[in-house]
C-alpha cells in the first residue's frame, strides 16, 4: 500500500519523466561515444563491456547520480511544499513506512536507468565488437555490483532530502557529494567509501577488493537504514 | 458520562519554557468544546501533544479509553485534525489529496465524495490544490480532518483565511457535525464570538495555565461571582486573561 500511496503523490512533480529523459541520455552516452571513436575502441585489448564501461563509467556514473539527487529532492519537496509531512503523520502511518516507501521507488527508478544503460552496452556491443557467451553473465555481474555501491549514495541522498525542508538545500548538499565524488574515486580505500564516490568503481577497477567494497557497502547500507529510522522518530516531534 | 477526552497534569516544556502546565481537561463526548486563549498560551502545543507530534513532558491523557503513548496509531485513525495550516500536496487535486488520506485510513472510495460534499468542495475537486484560494484550501484540510467521519475532531484555528461567508458556513458545519455524525469536536480559536455560537463548553488557556473550564452558563456564572464583566464572552475571556496576567506578573 505505501508504494502505492508514494506512487501517487509523485503524479505532476516531474520525477517519471525526469528519470525518462535523464536515463535516455545516459544510455546514449555510450552509443555516441562508440560512434564517434569506434576506431580507437575496437582496437583496445579486453572484453568489449570493460572497454565500454571504462570509457563511460564516468559521465554515465554522473548522470544517475544526477537523476538520484533530483528524484530524492523532488520526492520530499511535495511532502514539505505545503506542510503534506505534517498531515500524514497525523494519520496511522509509521514514519519509516514513508521513508522506506520513497527509498524503494527511488531505487526502482535507479534500476529502470540501468536497464536502459544495459541496453545500451548490449547494442555498442552487438554493433561494434562482437556478442560472446560471456557478455551477458559479464553485464549482469557489473550491473549487480553498480547497483550495491549506489544504494548507500540513494539512501544517503534520500536522508539529506527528508532532513531538509528546502529542497536548495538538499539539492546543494547533493551536488558538493557528486563533486566530491568525482574527484575522490582514485583516493585511499577509507575515501572511497564515502556515498557519491563508491558508484564510480567498477567491478574491474576493484578487482580482488570486489568483496571489500560489496561488504562496506552493505554495512554503509545499515548504518544508513538505522540513522534514518533515529531521524525519522526525532523529526517526528519536530515538524 | 466519561469524557472522550481526559486529561490529566500534561505538561510540556522547553528548556526553561512551560508551554503548557498541569493540564487537566474534560472533553464530553458528543460537544463542541471551545478552547481560548491569546497566541502563544499552549493551545496548539495541547492539540499537537493529542495527535502526537509533541511529546508531554510530565502527565498522561486518553482518548476514548486509550492511553497515549500505547495507543498512539488507534487514537490517530479515530481522530480526524486540522493543525495551524491546512497540509496538502499541491501538485494533486482536492480529490487525490483526499484519497491519499482515504487510503491510508482504508476507507471506502465513496468517503471522498462525501467529505467534498460535507465542506463544499465537490465542483473544485478535480482541481490542483495548489490552485486553491486560502478558503479553498482551508475547506481541503477540514475535508481531510472530516473523511471517514471519525468520532473526534481536534480543529485549530478552521476559519483561518476564510471570508464572512465562509466563516459562517464552517461554524454551521462544525455546530452541526455532533448532531449530524456524532462527533466530538475540539476546536480552538480567536474568534471569541465564533466560539461563542459554536462551543457547548469551553476551556481557556493563558500562558499554559487553564483558567476555567465549564459550559457557557458556567462560565457566566463565575464571572459574575468574581465580579467581572459577563455580558460577552469577549468580555469575559478579557478580564479572566488580565487577572490572570497581573497575578503571574513578576514582583
Amino acid at each position: 500500500m505505501t508504494i502505492g500511496i508514494e506512487l501517487k503523490k509523485l503524479k505532476s512533480t516531474g520525477f517519471f519523466t525526469s528519470f525518462f529523459v535523464g536515463g535516455l541520455v545516459a544510455a546514449l552516452v555510450p552509443i555516441a561515444n562508440t560512434g564517434f571513436r569506434t576506431e580507437l575502441f575496437t582496437s583496445l585489448e579486453g572484453s568489449p563491456l570493460s572497454i565500454l564501461l571504462n570509457a563511460n563509467l564516468q559521465m554515465v556514473t554522473m548522470l544517475n547520480q544526477i537523476l538520484i539527487i533530483c528524484g530524492a529532492c523532488l520526492m520530499y519537496h511535495t511532502e514539505y511544499a505545503d506542510h503534506a509531512i505534517r498531515r500524514m503523520l497525523t494519520l496511522p502511518l509509521k514514519g519509516e513506512s514513508l521513508f522506506f516507501g520513497k527509498s524503494l521507488l527511488l531505487a526502482l527508478g535507479f534500476f529502470f536507468l540501468l536497464v536502459l544503460e544495459s541496453a545500451s552496452y548490449a547494442f555498442c556491443t552487438m554493433h561494434w565488437f562482437r556478442m560472446t557467451d560471456g557478455f551477458l553473465p559479464e553485464l549482469l555481474k557489473n550491473m549487480g555490483f553498480a547497483t550495491l555501491l549506489t544504494l548507500p549514495t540513494l539512501l544517503f541522498m534520500l536522508l539529506v532530502a527528508s532532513a531538509c525542508q528546502s529542497m536548495w538545500v538538499s539539492l546543494g548538499i547533493g551536488v558538493i557529494f557528486m563533486s566530491m565524488g568525482t574527484v575522490l574515486p582514485e583516493g585511499p580505500f577509507p575515501l572511497t567509501l564515502v556515498p557519491f564516490v563508491t558508484p564510480f568503481k567498477t567491478l574491474a577497477d576493484a578487482g580482488s577488493g570486489w568483496a571489500a567494497y560489496a561488504a562496506a557497502s552493505g554495512a554503509e547500507l545499515l548504518l544508513l537504514a538505522l540513522a534514518a529510522c533515529m531521524f525519522i522518530r526525532i523529526r517526528r516531534y519536530s515538524l | 458520562m466519561k469524557p472522550i477526552i481526559e486529561t490529566h497534569e500534561l505538561t510540556k516544556t522547553y528548556g526553561n519554557f512551560t508551554a503548557v502546565y498541569r493540564l487537566n481537561l474534560h472533553i464530553r463526548k458528543g460537544t463542541v468544546y471551545g478552547f481560548l486563549g491569546p497566541n502563544g498560551a499552549g493551545k496548539s502545543t495541547t492539540m499537537k501533544m493529542f495527535l502526537g507530534l509533541v511529546r508531554p513532558t510530565v502527565g498522561t491523557f486518553t482518548i476514548d479509553g486509550m492511553a497515549y503513548p500505547r495507543d498512539r496509531m488507534e487514537i490517530l485513525r479515530r481522530t480526524g485534525s486540522l493543525i495551524e495550516e491546512p497540509s496538502f500536496y499541491g501538485n494533486l487535486t482536492g480529490r487525490e489529496n483526499l484519497d491519499l488520506i482515504r487510503r491510508i485510513l482504508g476507507l471506502k472510495p465513496s468517503a471522498v465524495d462525501d467529505a467534498l460534499e460535507l465542506t463544499g468542495l465537490t465542483r473544485f475537486g478535480d482541481r490542483p490544490a495548489k490552485k486553491y484560494s486560502l478558503g479553498m484550501k482551508q475547506r481541503l484540510g477540514l475535508a481531510g480532518a472530516l473523511i471517514g467521519r471519525p468520532p473526534l475532531l481536534i480543529l485549530d484555528e478552521p476559519t483561518n483565511g476564510l471570508d464572512p461567508v465562509g466563516i459562517h458556513e464552517i461554524r454551521t458545519l462544525i455546530r452541526s457535525l455532533p448532531e449530524k455524525i456524532g462527533c466530538t469536536v475540539l476546536v480552538s480559536s480567536h474568534l471569541l464570538p465564533e466560539i461563542e455560537l459554536m462551543a457547548d463548553d469551553v476551556g481557556i488557556l493563558n500562558r499554559g495555565h487553564l483558567l476555567f473550564e465549564g459550559s457557557m452558563e458556567e462560565l457566566r456564572e463565575t464571572a459574575a461571582m468574581k465580579g467581572l464583566p459577563s455580558d460577552n464572552l469577549e468580555e469575559t475571556f478579557l478580564a479572566l486573561v488580565d487577572e490572570d496576567n497581573r497575578k503571574r506578573r513578576p514582583m
